[in-house]
């Protein structure tokens, strides 16, 4: 198992629904990945604004995502290969 | 309703997220399911069920513990996925009991009075724990009782990810014959005093008298006396004054460098103090406790002249006592401050000799506060702490430790 902590910004596709939101598809260095399943989400208030983090499941590999509501923007934080 | 009936109709909760640390990380992280997982570095912080089955336990060097176990997997982890996914179950749990009070990866729970909307407390419970695996993919174990003692020693029987409900007429056969150690209050040093006596079981313990117990243990005996028949009347709290608040830490690397030490123990007072800023609370005790690359160890306490909240005063006493501590001449492996005797900071008396100084100092720590709750607690790196810059990783909650520290 290798982790990556890369911490790097990233196009996502994702569901906005009431109060939820669901990451489906993510683009990383030219190749789109499908989200499989949506391992874990939590909601992180440490800072000024919540930052949504999730770990899914893409391809037999898990990838942690944040999405920054102060900015909408989402984050490749690190991602752990099967291997 | 009288007393007695208050007494009767008494109905608490222990519920207990497993392996907590270890459980996080395996949701997260589906491919470390059904393997032997350990968090920490150095040694370990919490591990899951599958490396408990090799004789892994916390505490435990990883060095002993990947000889133990080969196909140990370790993570590192993370001390602010953990505090926002206990966050979220203490959460659940105030959704369905009218007093909640948190621990690290425990909690207390009163259903007293709520028979009428609930009837059997296993229902809520049960329901409680379901929705808890849902959300967050925790198991809860469960532990139900007239008190806080029985329903913890329930959950304690009810692991791992189980449920127990031991009734007010289960408390005699439940109790009677369970080891001295396992009532709250008695320790090793409690355990070794009653070996010397031949009390070894609560049921041993019930033949000493109460006035012998209390000579012997002063008022802690009186209330072994009460808790060895299953009477515990302490009450779940939700007011956050809590005994203590620590912050311990091992070292990446065993050392001998002051300026390191200093440094760390520095980091540790101010995450301390701003723990005790939060709640609102000004502290007037502090011990330190050190432990030697031999694992040798020392503590010592001391009174602060003045209760306060902030880190010079604490600082200060805190260097003292580590002076006082760290007298042979061996690498130290961990460092640790632990503060205590807490009493609301509003209720501060007035001082004589309050000044300007003081005012200026407390107006600093609140911005700094303001700054780092905003930002992350990296966003302002001061005193001592600076001296780790370089020796230590910092992401935006702080230093990365060894040990990630969630203590209350």
């Amino acid at each position: 198992m290798i982790i990556e902590d890369l911490r790097e910004p990233v196009r996502v596709r994702a569901d906005f629904s009431g109060e939820g939101v669901v990451p489906r598809l993510f683009e990383r260095r030219g190749r789109t990945y499908k989200v499989d399943a949506v391992n874990g989400h939590w909601i992180d208030r440490e800072g000024s604004s919540p930052v949504h983090r999730f770990s899914v499941q893409a391809g037999g590999d898990t990838f942690f995502l944040s999405l920054r509501t102060v900015d909408m923007t989402w984050w490749l934080e690190k991602v752990i290969l099967d291997g | 309703m009288s007393r007695k009936e208050q007494e009767h109709d008494r109905c608490i909760v222990h519920v207990d997220i497993d392996a907590f640390f270890a459980s996080v990380e395996q949701a997260l992280v589906p491919q470390l399911r059904g393997r032997p997982v350990a968090v920490g570095s150095g040694c370990i912080a919490s591990c899951s069920y599958e490396a408990r089955a090799h004789g892994l336990s916390a505490g435990m060097s990883l060095g002993k513990a990947r000889r133990l176990c080969p196909g140990l997997v370790v993570m590192r982890g993370s001390h602010g996925i953990y505090r926002c996914f206990a966050a979220r179950v203490w959460e659940l749990c105030r959704e369905v009991a009218p007093a909640v009070e948190t621990l690290l990866d425990d909690a207390y729970l009163d259903l007293s009075g709520t028979g009428r909307l609930y009837g059997d407390p296993r229902a809520p419970v049960g329901a409680l724990r379901r929705r808890v695996r849902a959300e967050t993919g925790l198991a809860l174990t469960a532990g139900i009782g007239p008190n806080r003692m029985i329903a913890r020693l329930a959950s304690s029987d009810a692991k791992p990810d189980g449920m127990l409900m031991v009734g007010r007429d289960g408390v005699e056969g439940f109790l009677v014959d369970r080891p001295v150690e396992d009532i709250p209050g008695v320790g090793p040093k409690t355990a070794e005093l009653f070996r010397k006596l031949n009390v070894t079981t609560v049921r041993e313990l019930r033949r000493v008298p109460r006035e012998t117990l209390e000579r012997l243990l002063g008022k802690v005996g009186a209330a072994l006396y009460e808790r060895a028949y299953g009477r515990d009347t302490r009450v779940v709290s939700t007011c956050e004054i809590p005994g203590t608040i620590s912050r311990e830490t091992t070292f990446h690397r065993e050392t001998t460098d002051p300026v390191e030490i200093r440094g760390m123990l520095y980091y540790l007072v101010e995450r301390a103090m701003k723990a005790v800023r939060e709640l609102g609370l000004v502290t007037r005790s502090v011990a330190v406790k050190i432990r030697y690359a031999d694992f040798r160890g020392d503590d010592a306490r001391s009174r602060l002249a003045a209760p306060t909240d902030l880190e010079g005063d604490v600082y200060a006493a805190a260097l003292e006592l580590l002076g006082r501590l760290h007298t042979r001449r061996v690498a130290l492996r961990l460092v640790g401050v632990t503060l205590s005797a807490f009493r609301p900071a509003r209720s501060d008396q007035l001082g004589l000799f309050d000044n300007a100084e003081d005012d200026r100092h407390e107006r600093i720590a609140a911005a700094v506060d303001e700054i780092r709750s905003r930002v992350g607690f990296s966003a302002i790196t001061a005193g001592k702490s600076l001296d780790l810059l370089g020796r230590l990783r910092q992401d935006s909650n702080g230093y990365v430790l060894r040990t990630p520290c969630l203590t209350k």
